[in-house]
């Protein structure tokens, strides 16, 4: 099976000459598809760099990237915009919902981007807001909402293009434990019932632990690779606290 | 230090300072330019006329420089605004690091008078060269010859300085209170915040538009229906019309969304949801701001129109009061009765070449035995308790036969009288009322003893010569030739010229006034020892002044239009530009969600549209109501021509503020795609 993702030996450099930070280095890996993937590691590991060089939005200094065949690091600014929207799902932090359209439009927004009939825009989306349990507040403004149900809208809006790849960047950071738990739990529903493709960044254990696969990242560097296998998500949870206080081991240099 | 810091906060910020400092500069020259325009005819050479008339209007350019002022000041006042907004985070620094408010509030004022001074400095050196300019264009519009040398105008000067001056001073007080209402808080996340969003409920939108619309057609209709009147009911007209705008602008963005809404493929298609929501959540802080451009470029249209149609109008009046290229008229004093024979000669008298007049007439005017205290009653009722020597005035009387030739000389064919009847006729404009009551009303004048039947219920406002007054006939009856009794003294006397082709009519007017003062000395010792109060004009004497009171109008009107036009544009530049980067983080999702740039800068161009081009549509249509009106006060003064006024207007409005449009589009794009 080919993969969806194909990150090959990916470098992102940042500063000059005097003074450079490798922010990813050496980096490869891939994805299949209907893998659910978590990328972990502690802030200015090089996670979100590595996340916005998959997403297109930054460019990578050296290396290639691949999704679904397609080699991104070649495309042209135009190209990269028509490959976001139709190759690519997005779910950040801070939602990034329009506060100023309502949560159907929001959900549409990422169909009339890509130029679809109403007539289909409704369809899919009704579709899309079934499988969240998002339909009662299709017709409500995001200052109207809960934070689990702006993200889950959000999750809506990244699905309803029927992307390739989903990224989450963050997706529970700035949500309680309760909407956390019921977002991830549709996540590993569309994971599972649809097969969606998910690549989430976190640097939470407990989130991270609904993947199936967890990348740690270290300095920029790939540091450990975890798979859960046939464990139980607490099983799975243990193992990557394990490796979290292995990550941060420099402290035992401090101590 | 604080001076210092406020200079580097000047220079690292002078890409934002920018725009409120070109606007300051260029109100600044304007305001100067504008107020220079009484130093200009230092240089030039003006007739008297010409500089009787410049005199008038300077004092109406005093008073427009007062409102012209106000609305700079908004203007300044508005810059400096998006000024603050978009400094908020910095101010936020200088609150955390521990700086007291009063501190913080002094250095903004140090910032104020730099930049003040600076865009002063810059503003009066650009309006230095605009008035050299200006006096270029004035002169060759009065056709005057310029003695041309740099002109300065301390006065203007002054006043730019005062004027400037307080504003700066309001500004700076406004700042402190700005500063102080704000809370740290919302001083550090200036950035991130997006405005609290009120969503206002779409049916009370579309409610208010169907009133506003009401409205503003209840005031059209009382408007057009008034006719002339409509400047005196302005008090009515004008609040109406404001209420209507404010309110229009206030539903226009939530009835544009449920219109677009009904229609599913439109709605959804592209970006238009996002700026339809965009322009209906904002639209509670740009409402009052568009209904004030749209009335500012009603004002701009109106100035630029009528401006520009006056000229014209004038031009055209002009062919009315100069039928010939020259004409003495005297006024015969009652107590010193003169003939019409006493006048007959003149031309032998003045000892003229024959050669050189083409044809001369005479138009004489006779006394008679009624006053004008004949028609005290319909006087009184229209015109108010005159002067009483007013009703001591004779009823001015002139022969069939002469009257006849001068109609032909406007090519208007002759009137037939019978013994019986005479033809009542005024060419004073003011008094057409009044004449048009008496013709309606009395049908019967006795005239020489004798009754007469007023024969006409029209007549056209001809004078009786060239003259540069608005009518030389007040109250006027033209009978048949021998209805005159021999030997009854004269009114006035109209001396008509027209100059053969190879006569220079200047050179024809400088001989007469030296050779015209001994004919009226020579003429006055021989009939009565007292000299007959005269006035000569040549036909480009008229059309000088004229043209003189046109092209001031017009200056005045086009002067200010541009100010509003301009103000109206630079306000929704600064407007839309500081929206720019309130809506950076909208278009950062767009951009995240794969939309193109061509569709971002669609939506953009759409979205600046809506907040151009509303308002100006919105002034157009009031402004082809508004001139419908003024028109017909124009027309008084003659012809006019809708059409070219229209176009030329048109023009201007599509170049200025074309081109603010698309610099602010530039702008816009430029803010968006910062990191």
């Amino acid at each position: 099976m080919t993969p969806i993702l194909d990150v090959v030996d990916i470098e992102k450099y940042y500063g000059n000459k005097g003074n450079l930070t490798k922010a990813v280095n050496h980096v490869s890996f891939q994805v299949e598809k209907g893998e659910f993937i978590g990328i972990m590691g502690p802030s200015g590991s090089g996670k979100t760099t590595l996340l916005n060089c998959i997403s297109t939005i930054d460019s990578v200094t050296s290396g290639h990237i691949s999704i679904n065949n397609k080699d991104i690091t070649a495309l042209r600014k135009n190209a990269l915009s028509k490959f976001r929207r139709e190759e690519l799902g997005f779910i950040f932090q801070d939602f990034n919902l329009l506060d100023t359209l309502t949560a159907y439009e929001n959900i549409a927004l990422a169909l009339t981007i890509q130029k679809r009939k109403p007539s289909e825009i409704k369809k899919q989306v009704m579709s899309v807001a079934q499988k969240l349990d998002i339909v009662d507040v299709l017709q409500k403004y995001p200052y109207q909402m809960s934070g689990g149900q702006k993200q889950r809208v959000a999750s809506a809006r990244a699905l309803v293009s029927e992307p390739s790849l989903i990224l989450a960047d963050e997706p529970t950071g700035a949500l309680d434990s309760k909407s956390s738990r019921a977002l991830l739990d549709s996540f590993e529903r569309l994971n599972a019932e649809y097969e969606a493709t998910i690549l989430m960044v976190t640097h939470d254990a407990f989130t991270a632990s609904y993947a199936k696969r967890i990348l740690f990242i270290k300095d920029g560097r790939i540091f450990n690779e975890l798979i859960r296998g046939n464990d139980s998500r607490k099983a799975f949870f243990n193992r990557i606290i394990e490796v979290e206080t292995l990550l941060g081991g420099d402290s035992s240099n401090v101590l | 230090m604080y001076f210092k810091l406020a200079i580097q906060n000047v220079k690292k910020s002078f890409k934002d300072y920018m725009i409120y400092f070109l606007t300051l500069a260029f109100s600044i020259c304007l305001f100067y330019s504008f107020n220079s325009f009484q130093a200009q005819q230092a240089v030039m050479e003006l007739s008297q006329g010409q500089a009787d008339i410049i005199d008038s209007v300077m004092l109406i350019m005093k008073i427009l420089s007062v409102f012209v002022a106000i609305v700079l000041g908004f203007l300044v006042i508005y810059a400096n605004n998006f000024l603050i907004k978009r400094r908020k985070k910095e101010l936020g620094l200088y609150t955390l690091l521990g700086m007291p408010k009063n501190h913080i509030s002094r250095i903004l004022v140090y910032e104020t008078f730099i930049v003040g001074l600076v865009s002063l400095i810059v503003g009066l050196l650009s309006g230095f060269f605009l008035s050299q300019l200006l006096t270029v264009i004035t002169a060759n519009l009065f056709e005057a010859n310029l003695n041309y040398s740099f002109i300065f105008s301390l006065d203007a000067m002054l006043l730019t300085i005062i004027a400037f001056a307080l504003i700066f001073l309001v500004i700076m007080i406004f700042n402190t209170l700005i500063l102080n209402r704000y809370k740290l808080i919302d001083l550090i996340h200036a950035g991130q915040k997006n405005e609290t969003l009120k969503i206002k409920n779409i049916y009370i939108s579309i409610l208010l538009f169907i009133v506003s619309l009401l409205i503003l057609g209840y005031t059209y209709h009382y408007a057009l229906s008034l006719g002339i009147n409509a400047l005196v009911h302005l008090n009515i007209i004008a609040p109406l019309g404001i209420l209507g705008t404010v309110l229009f602008f206030m539903s226009l963005a939530g009835f544009l969304l449920r219109f677009v809404q009904s229609s599913k493929s439109l709605y959804y298609r592209k970006l238009n949801m996002f700026v339809l929501r965009q322009v209906n959540a904002s639209i509670n802080s740009n409402f009052l701001s568009m209904s004030i451009v749209c009335i500012m470029l009603l004002f701009s249209i109106g100035a630029l129109a009528t401006g520009s149609n006056l000229n014209r109008t004038i031009n055209n009046t002009l062919l009315y009061a100069t039928p010939y290229d020259y004409t003495y008229s005297a006024y015969i004093d009652p107590e010193h009765p003169m003939y019409a024979e006493d006048f007959t000669h003149m031309s032998e008298q003045l000892k003229l070449n024959p050669k050189d007049i083409k044809e001369e007439a005479f138009v004489h005017e006779y006394c008679s035995d009624i006053t004008t205290k004949t028609y005290q009653k319909q006087i009184e009722a229209l015109l108010g308790e005159p002067d009483s020597s007013f009703y001591e005035q004779s009823i001015e009387v002139i022969p069939l036969s002469e009257f006849n030739k001068l109609r032909k000389q406007y090519d208007l064919e002759p009137i037939r009288l019978k013994n019986d009847e005479c033809y009542f006729f005024t060419s004073i404009e003011m008094l057409k009322e009044l004449i048009d009551e008496i013709i309606a009303k009395e049908k019967e004048l006795t005239l020489y003893g004798k009754p007469l039947r007023i024969s006409n219920t029209d007549y056209e406002l001809i004078n009786l010569g060239t003259s540069s007054n608005t009518g030389t006939a007040a109250l006027a009856v033209v009978v048949n030739d021998d209805a005159i009794p021999k030997g009854t003294p004269l009114y006035s006397v109209y001396w008509n010229v027209t100059l053969a082709d190879s006569v220079d009519i200047q050179g024809f007017d400088d001989y007469m006034s030296t050779k015209i003062n001994a004919y009226q000395y020579h003429q006055a010792q021989e009939v009565n020892n007292q000299p007959v109060s005269y006035s000569s004009v040549t036909s480009e004497h008229v059309k000088e002044n004229s043209k003189g009171l046109a092209v001031i109008m017009t200056y005045i009107g086009i002067y200010l239009g541009l100010i509003f036009l301009m103000a109206s544009a630079v306000i929704l530049a600064l407007q839309q530009l500081s929206q720019a980067s309130d809506n950076k983080q909208r278009y950062l999702i767009l951009n995240k969600l794969g939309a193109e740039k061509r569709m971002v800068n669609q939506s953009i161009l759409f979205q600046l549209s809506i907040y151009f081009f509303m308002p100006l549509l919105l002034a157009v249509v009031h402004s082809i109501v508004g001139i419908q009106v003024v028109n017909s006060i124009v027309v008084a003064f003659g012809r006019s021509d809708l059409f070219i006024a229209s176009l030329f207007t048109g023009g201007i409005i599509l170049l200025i503020y074309g081109a603010y449009f698309f610099i602010t589009y530039i702008g816009y794009k430029s803010i968006l795609s910062k990191r």
